[in-house]
């Protein structure tokens, strides 16, 4: 059996114990048959050989940055142009190496990565510093994100794509659309890491991206002028993250499910938001002349944009009815509840009430959620279902508590006790999971 | 597919930084000297080192025709050069001029009817021992209204495309000055 499929096997291997599909003695028996330890052994050391390897690329990287830094100006332009290519030539050199005659190993690819990730930077930082540059930090991150992006495909390349990562979100956050194409390059190579079948290479990278979305909601998610429009752009964006989730993340390991997690997260917080009447009173109906004026202003890439995620998050709703994967429906369907609110809000004049019957739907709606997450995580003896469900309660009750004035005294003993119920159930469900 | 891969991207990360160099080379070939007088500070770029932040006498102008700027946008602004050799700019628009010499610059607010705007090349990039020096050397000539004390950045213009060719005191580069005043 070939190495990658041992490695699967055995990283299967808690969760088929787990799901009481083979007992604990059938497992050993695999690991013997097929000299699992030895290979865990063996990959721990080629783990450790490829973390060093990519942390001394990094610093040679940097190191290379530096020493240009320092600012070689009696060289004469012609050698400084030499020298603002020479570090990529030779990044470049190994990188073919990485793949001809034959295919190097991890470390390699690594050290590659990372070589050719900080020599493209330098090479472009030297250019601007010979020609004294101004005002073109963003031209410098774009390039440099544009020219390494392919890599993330080629290469077997973690901590690269880690620091792209990072880039990409800088670049999202501070400039506006089209930035949002640089997490599109971060979904492929999540996509890529999730069928290599390295389980801590994918929880690692999607929880990375799922920060990473985080960080970027404010700026991607945004529609000027519109705070309705924006949070269905931001719900829109989490169902997205929670059914990709869902579809690609199939383990039940609350670990190795972050994009399902990351993304539930979201649609909760966002519907907890929206249980606030002062909230809801900024927001306009979907037709009225304020959210149409605010969607004529958008540019092409960013209407592009907005329709795609709603393409996409109705086509994943769809997709999982027609699969008959009902569980992911009741926070998915809270996107579809937050679009017929837009569209049923009367006109701004006779609302008041309307807003006021819609904060206490949405309660309602998220208070029956987190009872079935709770029911959930009691009859399937899931910790991380019971404490979401525990959780959305919460937050909504304490969110309510907040939004009314009382006293600090009956706020303090409304937070004991919450804590208590938390401890509590939580005890009392370990307990049962024991037995 | 990843040999043709690999090939693009090697190119493409040569191919850019090299047309960025002809573009630079083609501004400093081709392009009309303006003399701007500056005054200069001392900041540090974590990718490029120390540079001298370029301060320029001339930062708010009207528009032109009183045309509406948008803020925070990129607009064109007219040059013409004084009795004294030095270059000023006369008005911002956002339409290209068609004659005259112009450049690309960012429109930042608008004030009291004139429109606050930052060059395109407010950096001069030296060492990190220099940089502190020329800002330092440079203090007190700030204010200076003698011409050959005044500090002046000599800039190629082409297609509305600056790129500073050297900082002047006087007449002497600001390296000659250094030598001659340490």
């Amino acid at each position: 059996m070939k190495k990658t499929n041992i490695r699967w096997l055995n990283d299967q291997l808690p969760d088929l114990i787990e799901q009481d599909v083979i007992t604990d003695d059938v497992a050993d028996s695999l690991r013997d048959h097929y000299k699992m330890s030895e290979l865990e052994q063996a990959q721990s050391l080629s783990i450790m050989t490829i973390i060093l390897a990519s942390i001394g690329a990094l610093f040679v990287g940097g190191g290379i940055i530096l020493i240009f830094a320092h600012n070689w100006e009696t060289l004469g332009k012609t050698t400084r142009t030499i020298l603002a290519f020479a570090p990529l030539v030779i990044a470049q050199a190994l990188l073919i190496s990485a793949f001809y005659p034959k295919q190097r190993s991890r470390a390699w690819h690594e050290v590659c990565g990372v070589l050719v990730f900080c020599s493209v930077a330098s090479s472009i930082a030297i250019i601007g510093q010979t020609y004294h540059i101004s005002n073109d930090t963003q031209a410098f991150l774009t390039w440099w994100f544009v020219l390494v992006a392919p890599l993330v495909f080629i290469l077997r390349a973690h901590l690269m794509s880690v620091l792209m990562m990072i880039l990409g979100t800088a670049l999202c956050m501070q400039y506006d659309s089209p930035y949002w194409l640089c997490l599109l390059v971060l979904i492929g190579y999540y996509l890529k890491v999730n069928f290599s079948g390295n389980q801590l290479l994918r929880s690692q990278t999607g929880w990375l991206l799922g920060i990473c979305f985080g960080f970027c909601m404010a700026s991607i998610g945004r529609i000027p002028d519109s705070s309705g429009l924006s949070i269905m752009l931001m719900m829109s964006i989490s169902v997205a993250t929670y059914l990709l989730g869902y579809l690609i993340e199939p383990n039940n390991r609350f670990w190795s499910r972050p994009l399902t997690n990351i993304g539930a997260v979201g649609i909760a917080g966002f519907t907890i938001a929206l249980t606030f009447r002062d909230l809801l009173n900024d927001i306009s109906p979907l037709f009225s002349k304020g959210s149409i004026d605010a969607l004529s202003m958008l540019t092409w890439h960013q209407t592009l944009f907005f329709a795609s995620l709603m393409v996409l998050s109705i086509s994943l709703i769809i997709f999982n009815i027609a699969r008959k994967r009902f569980e992911s429906l009741p926070l998915a369907s809270l996107f579809l509840i937050y679009l017929l609110f837009l569209i049923l809000l009367p006109e701004r004049s006779h609302a008041a009430f309307s807003y006021f019957a819609w904060a206490i739907v949405f309660s309602l709606i998220l208070l029956g959620i987190g009872i079935w997450y709770v029911y959930l995580g009691v009859t399937r003896d899931s910790t991380s279902q019971l404490n979401f469900g525990l959780i959305l309660m919460m937050s909504l009750v304490l969110m309510k508590f907040f939004d009314q004035d009382f006293s600090l005294i009956s706020r303090g003993i409304v937070f004991i006790v919450i804590g208590l119920v938390f401890i509590g159930v939580n005890i009392w469900h370990s307990r049962r999971k024991k037995s | 597919m990843i040999k043709l891969l690999i090939a693009i991207t090697i190119v493409a990360q040569l191919l850019i930084p090299a047309s960025m160099i002809l573009r630079y080379e083609s501004v400093l070939d081709h392009g009309e000297l303006m003399r701007f007088e500056v005054r200069p500070v001392d900041p540090v770029n974590p990718f490029r080192g120390r540079y001298v932040r370029l301060n320029f006498s001339q930062e708010r102008v009207p528009s032109k025709n009183n045309e509406k700027l948008p803020q925070r946008s990129d607009a064109y602004a007219l040059i013409s050069v004084d009795d004294q050799g030095l270059a000023n700019v006369t008005s911002l628009s956002v339409n290209k001029p068609e004659n005259g010499t112009y450049l690309k610059v960012s429109v930042r607010y608008r004030s009291a009817g004139l429109y606050s705007f930052r060059y395109p090349f407010d950096r001069y990039y030296a060492n990190e021992a220099k940089a502190p020096k020329i800002e330092g050397a440079l203090r007190d000539r700030r204010d200076n209204t003698l011409d050959d004390l005044k500090v002046v950045a000599e800039i190629k213009i082409k297609d509305g495309f600056g790129v500073i060719e050297e900082l002047y005191v006087g007449k002497q580069t600001i390296h000659e000055y250094l030598q001659h005043n340490k």
